[in-house]
């Protein structure tokens, strides 16, 4: 083979060389091949993939962020946390999302508790949404975790939000210091005023058999007996304990509401991601 | 020089556990996408087969399992499907479903490949289920009929423990404080429940003898009712805690034998 030749073939193949790994490239479908995956429920390997195309597209905006969100709802679907919020955090601020994937998105900053990113959403898009949406849901929802009053203008859409949202408005509001004070002029009327039967009881049991028993020490040992002194110290300890210990429970009743309504609102976005709830 | 290398180390650590979660995705993508790209079954059937391997490395034995069912309908050899056969036990071991394992059957038409392997995991789900006698039978069933120092040896294995009735247990307490708690095995135990029970009945008795009947109920009965009632509990606990001691020191007998058994 002449020389002439050789540079003749060296240079179809550089002009070819592309083509041809472009045609390789052609022949995986990569689209058809992401479907299969989807609907296989192959999670792990749909992130990879993702991971793949977001280090390969690094710039074009809309198109990572819509991977960084579904790889965000998958690795929470794994219960992996961590991963998730990280994902989640590489959305861009101002991203171009469809109606359905801002439902997710919005959905997803709930669950992550980043409440105030999705404020500043529903803040932006509160024009421009009509009245009785997801939207209403998602703010109603925001205001109930971050326990401020909640507006009963805004038109709600979903009945299970609906139902928190008046479970919310009766939220118990037992005043610690009441409790406290209760408890002082009987003990356990605290615990009764907070609705607690059967601790009432007890309280007012224990309470009232400790100062028989330091009535007994007094009455039979006198006032500077050892057992006087000692079973008024413990009639004392368990006094105060049960005025504290109402205080404390009406605090913690209240906390145990909210945090319960709470628990149940993200188990409503929890339905919108798609999770098994347990 | 030391603080530099540290900080290297520490580094190279942390980036290793933070690629971790990402190179199983990827190798499971690589493998999920040579099933996609495969031109025929065997080929199908080797890159679920890998996707089987990463999950079990994994620990994610679950979706291994699933993996086999995928890769069962491309399993057309003999050999392929006894492999499969064999993965899917595996994993199943591993995933605690030793009920499972001790029912599995092989098909005629399944090959008799992993044999051992399957043998071995059966004999060791028969003890994690504590069947000990079918334990027994099946080892002395693999042996070598002329080694009688190996057969006399696995047939000297106990079958059974001493139990120890929880429930009994519990009515020894009622009856005595501190009872139960010898009964099981645990004299310390028993002896110091008996004292502390005992020594409130007589600080009550003290009291009620001085008219202090007040103090004498609250300082005295009262406690002793909750150290009776705890001494009762306390007894059943021990019985269940020296039952799984037992089963334990059977289970480790066992399983010394199993490797020595199945060669």
């Amino acid at each position: 083979m002449s020389r002439r030749c050789t540079r003749l073939f060296i240079r179809l193949f550089l002009l070819l060389f592309p083509f041809t790994v472009i045609a390789q490239s052609a022949r995986f479908d990569t689209l058809a091949f992401y479907h299969h995956l989807a609907e296989s429920n192959l999670q792990r390997e749909q992130i990879a993939f993702d991971n793949l195309w977001i280090k390969q597209r690094p710039h074009d905006r809309t198109f990572t962020d819509s991977l960084c969100l579904n790889n965000a709802v998958l690795y929470y679907k794994l219960n992996l946390m961590d991963s998730s919020g990280h994902s989640l955090a590489r959305v861009s601020q101002g991203n171009n999302f469809n109606l359905h994937s801002e439902r997710l998105y919005i959905s997803m900053l709930i669950l992550h508790s980043k409440l105030d990113e999705v404020q500043n959403i529903l803040y932006s898009r509160s024009n421009n949404s009509p009245s009785g949406t997801f939207f209403n849901d998602a703010q109603l929802s925001v205001k109930m975790l971050l326990r401020r009053s909640i507006d009963t203008i805004i038109p709600i859409y979903s009945p299970r939000i609906k139902e928190i949202g008046d479970r919310y408005e009766i939220a118990p509001h037992h005043s610690p210091a009441l409790a406290g004070l209760y408890s002082a002029v009987i003990p356990g009327l605290g615990k009764l005023y907070l609705g607690y039967k059967y601790q009432a009881l007890s309280a007012f049991m224990v309470n009232t058999l400790l100062a028989g028993q330091s009535a007994e020490s007094y009455a039979r040992a006198g006032p500077r007996s050892f057992r006087f002194i000692a079973s008024t110290t413990l009639f004392g300890l368990f006094y105060g304990g049960n005025i504290l210990g109402s205080i404390l429970s009406a605090k913690k009743q209240r906390h145990d509401y909210y945090k319960q309504l709470d628990h149940e609102i993200l188990d409503f976005h929890n339905t919108v991601v798609g999770k098994p709830l347990y | 020089m030391k603080y530099w290398i540290f900080i290297i180390l520490l580094s190279a650590s942390l980036f290793t556990k933070g690629q971790s979660n990402d190179s199983l995705g990827n190798a499971l993508l690589n493998a999920e996408m040579h099933f996609w790209q495969a031109g025929n079954d065997s080929t199908r059937y080797s890159a679920l087969l890998q996707k089987v391997h990463i999950y079990r490395l994994a620990g994610l034995y679950h979706q291994a399992i699933n993996e086999v069912e995928r890769s069962s309908q491309y399993a057309l050899k003999s050999d392929e499907k006894s492999q499969l056969k064999y993965e899917e036990l595996l994993n199943n071991f591993l995933n605690n479903d030793y009920g499972y394992c001790t029912t599995f059957r092989f098909d005629s038409n399944e090959g008799i490949s992993y044999s051992k392997q399957i043998e071995l995991i059966q004999l060791y789900s028969l003890n994690e289920l504590q069947e000990w006698a079918n334990c027994k039978k099946e080892m002395v069933a693999y042996l070598d009929k002329t080694d009688t120092v190996k057969i006399k040896e696995i047939l000297n294995l106990p079958e059974t423990y001493q139990y120890k009735d929880p429930v009994k247990s519990k009515r020894l307490s009622a009856f005595l404080p501190g009872l139960g708690e010898i009964y099981d095995g645990y004299p310390i135990k028993g002896v110091t429940s008996f004292v502390i029970t005992a020594g409130f009945l007589t600080f009550a008795g003290y009291n009620f003898y001085l008219h202090y009947y007040v103090t004498g109920f609250f300082s005295g009965v009262f406690p002793m009712t909750k150290f009776y009632g705890g001494g009762k509990r306390l007894s059943v606990n021990l019985a269940d805690r020296h039952n799984q001691k037992e089963i334990n020191k059977i289970k480790k007998l066992y399983s010394n034998e199993i490797l020595g058994s199945v060669k």
